[in-house]
């Protein structure tokens, strides 16, 4: 219990512009305050009833303001606004589990590719890698609110966009970085990066007339059936990089195949605006 | 001026083979407005329709005199829009807090001590104060429920549509969701569906049965209780030739339909009218 009281001016002050007390009286004060009720009363009075709601709220809102993730802290950091850091980040292939298992898979697919001595396996599987995250952006369940999400008025093209974006760019950047580690790199085995664009952007595209899923399922299918039927005719294996969909003919396809999933999801963006599949 | 009703003109949904909704014609204006139907009836669809989250295969909708066909028209309907989905995709990583605050975000308020003063508030109307900071997946299946009404509330919207919003919550949660939504401003239009006709009688000012997809009965619930006038008697045992027949917790048999012999004729409810109107296919879900 205490046995002294702090005087009005002092808590006047201590409430108004307390940086302006000595520190050591500061101090002294706001541990009193903690013991004394009177005192803690007393403050309340003289510093009017706005001032301690204030506070409160300033208290309040610093413990509810929701602790931002890793990529939401990286998002901020690039100069992205709150808001749009959090909608982008709560995607589920941005979440740290997912990134987690994305690395594990392209250092899978890179170890493989040493312990075989061949960059084959990274160029056939990286195209992929986006194409899959695109999906679990898209896909039943990505968003956090689901169909609530879905009826809010900032969801639609702009938002797909600017996750498809993240996502893509966290996928590439991991897949370049794995790319680094493999055996005799050389420029050509960057072929993977524009069939990666094309096959994530045009089951973008696609998903505008189907489930994000089957649009993926059928450019996959597409993908490694055009790469195993350019490898049929050949008499004798060559590097993977002289294959059809990864040489310049499929270069030239792919860059194609982005520029119309850029138009069709420009002509199309009304199907962003609402539920695309039938359940 | 906003228009301050719901417009429903010959719509159709179609899943694959199944018809979800056929030709439904309604006008649903201020106040509370009940959705009865038995499971697969149509509700959900209509209300998804109704949300701008699903488009019909023909018909017309105007919603707050919104075209939701028309972008900028949907924009419009969604800014005044509360929906609370029969399934709200949760993510479990989430705490109650974070959730709401996100789909504070998805509605425009960019203002963080003003959103995050909007999120206590809803919190704190559905009674969810204690658990902001649990995240979702430790919170019961009641307290979910609650949480997907609370971001329906969220910028106390003038189209308010709930989906089953009193499906597991507990007679005294159901007493404080009716408290919330007696406490509505006026004007706002309150569309829910739901399986619990007391809740129609306790709530709401109209009342929609779908059946088959088709619009079975729009009036009052009193007008709806009225279609089993004369046709509600109690037993002291069951009657083969009732319609349908229930043991009330008093013991004696409820009957429907014909008099069975020394019963007593009893005043119908809400369940009676929807039990005549909907028959044996309603008895699944309306009588426990």
């Amino acid at each position: 219990m205490t046995t002294w009281h702090a005087s009005p001016d002092d808590l006047a002050q201590f409430a108004d512009a307390p940086h302006e007390l000595d520190p050591d009286v500061a101090a002294s004060l706001e541990l009193h305050l903690l013991r004394c009720a009177d005192c803690r009363a007393e403050t309340a009075r003289v510093s009017g009833e706005e001032w301690s709601r204030a506070s409160w709220d300033g208290v309040a809102d610093r413990i509810d303001r929701p602790v931002p993730s890793l990529v939401e802290r990286l998002l901020r950091h690039l100069g992205v606004a709150e808001t749009h850091a959090r909608l982008v980040a709560a995607t589920r292939p941005l979440q740290l589990a997912w990134l987690a298992a994305l690395a594990m898979a392209i250092g899978g697919t890179v170890g493989f590719a040493r312990t075989a001595d061949t960059n084959a396996p990274f160029l056939v599987a990286a195209p992929l890698v986006p194409l899959v995250g695109v999906v679990l952006a898209f896909g039943p369940g990505a968003d956090p609110a689901g169909d609530a999400g879905v009826a809010a008025p900032l969801t639609g093209i702009g938002l797909a966009l600017r996750r498809a974006v993240a996502v893509l760019v966290a996928t590439l950047a991991a897949l370049a970085l794995g790319a680094l580690a493999l055996p005799d790199l050389q420029l050509k085995d960057a072929a993977w990066v524009v069939p990666a664009l094309a096959l994530s952007l045009g089951g973008l595209a696609l998903s505008t007339w189907m489930r994000a899923e089957s649009a993926a399922a059928l450019l996959g299918a597409v993908w490694l059936s055009a790469l195993w039927l350019s490898a049929v005719p050949q008499p004798k294996s060559g590097p993977v990089t002289e294959l059809a969909p990864l040489a310049a003919p499929g270069q030239i396809t792919c860059a194609g195949v982005v520029v119309v999933a850029l138009a069709t999801l420009s002509r199309r963006r009304h199907a962003f605006a609402i539920v695309r599949r039938n359940s | 001026m906003i228009d301050p009703t719901v417009h429903l003109v010959g719509l159709r949904k179609r899943f694959g083979g199944t018809i979800a909704l056929d030709d439904v014609d309604l006008e649903i204006g201020p106040g509370v407005t009940g959705l009865l139907g038995p499971n697969g009836a149509g509700k959900t669809t209509l209300l998804r329709i109704a949300a701008t989250v699903l488009a019909p295969d023909a018909g017309e909708v105007r919603l707050l005199g919104y075209d939701p066909r028309v972008a900028e028209d949907r924009l419009g309907i969604r800014r005044q829009l509360g929906y609370m989905p029969q399934e709200p995709g949760f993510h479990q990583h989430f705490t109650a807090f974070e959730f709401v605050d996100y789909v504070a975000i998805l509605k425009e308020w960019t203002e963080r001590k003003a959103r995050h003063d909007e999120v206590r508030r809803v919190l704190g109307l559905v009674g969810l104060d204690a658990v902001t900071h649990k995240r979702i997946r430790v919170l019961s299946g009641g307290m979910r429920r609650r949480l997907a009404i609370a971001q329906s509330l969220l910028g106390a919207p003038s189209l308010l549509l709930l989906d089953e919003p009193t499906a597991g919550l507990d007679p005294e949660q159901r007493l404080r969701f009716r408290e919330l939504l007696g406490a509505q401003r006026a004007g706002v239009i309150v569309l829910l569906s739901t399986h619990q006709t007391d809740d129609v009688a306790a709530l709401c000012q109209r009342v929609i049965v779908l059946l088959g997809g088709r619009v079975a009965f729009a009036g009052t619930p009193a007008e709806l209780a009225a279609r089993a006038k004369g046709r509600v008697w109690l037993a002291d045992s069951r009657d083969p030739r009732a319609e349908l027949a229930w043991v009330t917790s008093e013991g004696r048999v409820r009957h429907i339909g014909e008099p069975p012999a020394s019963a007593d004729l009893v005043s119908p409810t809400v369940e009676d009218g929807y039990l005549v109107l909907a028959g044996p296919a309603a008895t699944e879900s309306a009588v426990a």
